[in-house]
């Protein structure tokens, strides 16, 4: 009963009308962002981050967080109309979903997908209603050494399941938590790789390298084209409809996408992204329409969009109560939590318990306004995907200059986001992936601190990290994800 | 990873063009090497410390080694396994778009935000080869007028308008 009363109070505090209004801007925002092919939530998270500084903590959460599951929502109406995934989750939706707009049924894979998306949604919302305050109870006897050994993991598995090479994953985490120890060390005053620029003592500003990675690598080295004259199908809203078989053929497939993303939103380093891939996989094979898949199977929407967007909610989980977030986007909460003040983590369950419950109500009326978006205004996003990007591109780096330049009034901070960028740019030549190297640069310092505390009490004793039956189980995960990858080429190695 | 190995089952695994040097993943490796052994030089001159009271530069240090161990790893891997799977940067696009960004940098205190604002959007915009001038000063203007609206009208920052402003 205690849950119902804290969301009435979240409910409270999020009609307001200045929360409404950010909330409704940042789902707006995210389906834009989501829906433009090239660009992702974390570039629209990155822009409005300088904004948020004239925000309560309250406001800037909803409205970025908007920006993030709004961004799910959005990725997949490029990828169904114009075979073009707006967010790396939304790529398997081109799949099927592209195949039903070639048949002429665009209307009906777009309502399928965001009436998947809304209900997975939902329950995602709910599991994180419910296990929310357990995981923070839970958290609340984490020591120092617990919390390393959690944030380890979350680095090395973010690492082992990225994309492409883990060895370059991981020298990502590593490069991003070099970059976090740039400026003062907190507890010898020392400053630590500053350059000789006093602009760096704080440390390396974390907009401006969001913006560097996301905003100046991603639109100079990204392989966008116009894509003016690729979709003409208009969408109207009879034509939205499935037929009856496929509504009953849909249930099975919400069912299953929605707990496989549910769990795999919780878990570190896995995601959304994950999430759809493997939920797809998933209903391929148990699916009895299986040979109908590629070809325009609803089961082949319905499962990986109800995957990624329960991931999209459940990912707050572990973000929330532990403070430790499982992806680059979360991470970027985070930290836009932690320059306003807030550290997250179970302490802020209890001090702050109306800011998490306010947000949790948020997420319903964002899911609302976001099924109003999609469903009956779908034909307006189509057209705003069309914008070129040359006069896209330009308008986004006005934004983030001014945006970066009104923090502090002061022009290094551009003078960073280029830097970055071009370092971003070199990652990409070396396909050194970004996502890990921002997780790096977020969790580094925490981690580092975290280490301290443990050693001191420990008395500089590493053998007694394993003592904490919470810290040795997550060690141990860590090496297995960082061992079993040599052991399997070392097997491939063998075989050749 | 069975499921990602499905999606990429129409590239080729083994092809000739595997057998070239990849030039980018060695110079990565190396220059990861390189700035790592430079970070652990740098970390010990702040001061290692114990375990037990770690000193400024121990967190760094212990990272300088990891990642010196990475950045060898990655090199030999370049040559031994070469994966081929760093991206093309198109350098007109990286030009154009860091010297808007330098551009503003410089323009902003003395010129001002409207022709600071014009200045970087053209530069931007000209970083795809598809740009007509006309377009990119209606552009330039528009968003000029924009962003004055919105960072100096409605959230009232300080930021010089016209040249000579401050």
């Amino acid at each position: 009963m205690e849950t119902f009363a804290n969301l009435a109070g979240g409910f409270a505090t999020a009609l307001t009308a200045v929360n409404l209004f950010y909330c409704f801007a940042g789902v707006a925002m995210g389906t834009l962002i989501g829906a433009l092919p090239g660009l992702g939530a974390m570039l629209g998270i990155a822009l409005l981050l300088p904004l948020t500084m004239y925000l309560t903590p309250e406001a800037a959460i909803i409205m970025l967080a908007g920006i993030y599951y709004g961004g799910e929502y959005g990725g997949s109406i490029s990828a169904i109309l114009i075979n073009v995934p707006g967010t790396p989750s939304s790529t398997v939706a081109t799949l099927d979903g592209h195949a039903m707009t070639k048949q002429g049924r665009a209307a009906v894979a777009l309502f399928a997908s965001a009436m998947a998306s809304f209900i997975a949604g939902s329950v995602g919302i709910i599991l994180m209603m419910l296990f929310s305050p357990l995981i923070a109870k839970i958290a609340l006897s984490f020591g120092s050494v617990e919390y390393f050994a959690v944030m380890l993991l979350g680095l090395v598995g973010a690492a082992a399941v990225a994309s492409g090479s883990r060895l370059n994953a991981l020298v990502a985490v590593l490069m991003g938590v070099v970059f976090g120890t740039v400026g003062t060390d907190i507890s010898s005053g020392v400053q630590r790789f500053t350059l000789g620029f006093p602009e760096f003592i704080s440390g390396i500003s974390l907009v401006a390298l969001a913006m560097g990675i996301f905003g100046f690598a991603e639109i100079a080295c990204s392989h966008t084209t116009s894509i003016s004259d690729k979709s003409s199908s208009k969408i109207r809203l009879r034509d939205m409809l499935p037929t009856r078989d496929e509504v009953r053929r849909s249930f099975g497939p919400l069912f299953r996408g929605t707990a496989l993303g549910a769990l795999l939103g919780a878990l570190p380093g896995t995601g959304p992204t994950i999430a759809s891939f493997m939920a797809y996989a998933q209903e391929r094979r148990v699916s009895r329409h299986g040979n109908q898949f590629g070809k325009g199977a609803i089961e082949g929407i319905v499962a990986p969009e109800s995957a990624n967007n329960a991931a999209a909610q459940t990912a707050f989980i572990p973000t929330l109560t532990l403070g430790i977030p499982g992806t680059a986007t979360m991470a970027l909460i985070l930290g836009a939590l932690i320059v306003q003040g807030i550290q997250p983590g179970p302490r802020m369950m209890v001090e702050n318990a109306n800011l998490f419950w306010a947000l949790i109500a948020s997420f319903w009326i964002g899911n609302l306004f976001l099924l109003v978006l999609n469903i009956p205004l779908v034909g307006l996003w189509v057209k705003l995907v069309r914008v070129p990007y040359r006069f896209l591109f330009p308008s986004i780096i006005c934004l983030i200059s001014v945006g970066v330049y009104s923090i502090d009034l002061n022009t290094f901070g551009v003078l960073v986001v280029t830097g970055i960028g071009l370092i971003g740019c070199l990652m990409r030549a070396a396909a050194i992936p970004a996502a890990p190297f921002l997780m790096g640069f977020i969790l580094g310092p925490l981690m580092e601190e975290n280490l301290r505390r443990a050693l001191q009490l420990s008395r500089g004793s590493f053998m007694d990290f394993l003592s904490s039956p919470i810290a040795a189980v997550c060690f141990a995960l860590t090496a297995l994800a960082l061992l079993l990858p040599i052991a399997a080429a070392l097997v491939a190695m063998r075989r050749t | 990873m069975s499921d990602r190995m499905e999606f990429d089952s129409d590239r080729p695994l083994e092809s000739d063009a595997d057998q070239r040097l990849d030039v980018r993943a060695i110079v990565a490796g190396i220059v990861i090497l390189c700035g790592c052994l430079a970070l652990t030089w740098t970390a010990a001159g702040y001061g290692i410390g114990t375990p037990r009271r770690m000193g400024p530069g121990f967190f760094p240090f212990y990272l300088g080694i990891i990642g010196t161990g990475l950045g060898a790893l990655m090199t030999i891997r370049a040559f031994v396994a070469p994966l081929h799977v760093g991206a093309d940067v198109p350098l007109r696009r990286v030009i154009f778009i860091g010297g808007a960004f330098i551009f503003f940098a410089i323009a902003i205190e003395p010129l001002g935000l409207i022709l600071t604002i014009i200045g970087t959007t053209l530069l931007g915009a000209f970083a795809d080869r598809e740009a007509r001038p006309l377009q990119s000063l209606m552009l330039a203007v528009g968003l000029a007028l924009s962003i004055w609206v919105l960072f100096v009208v409605l959230l009232g920052l300080s930021i010089p308008v016209w040249p000579g402003a401050q």
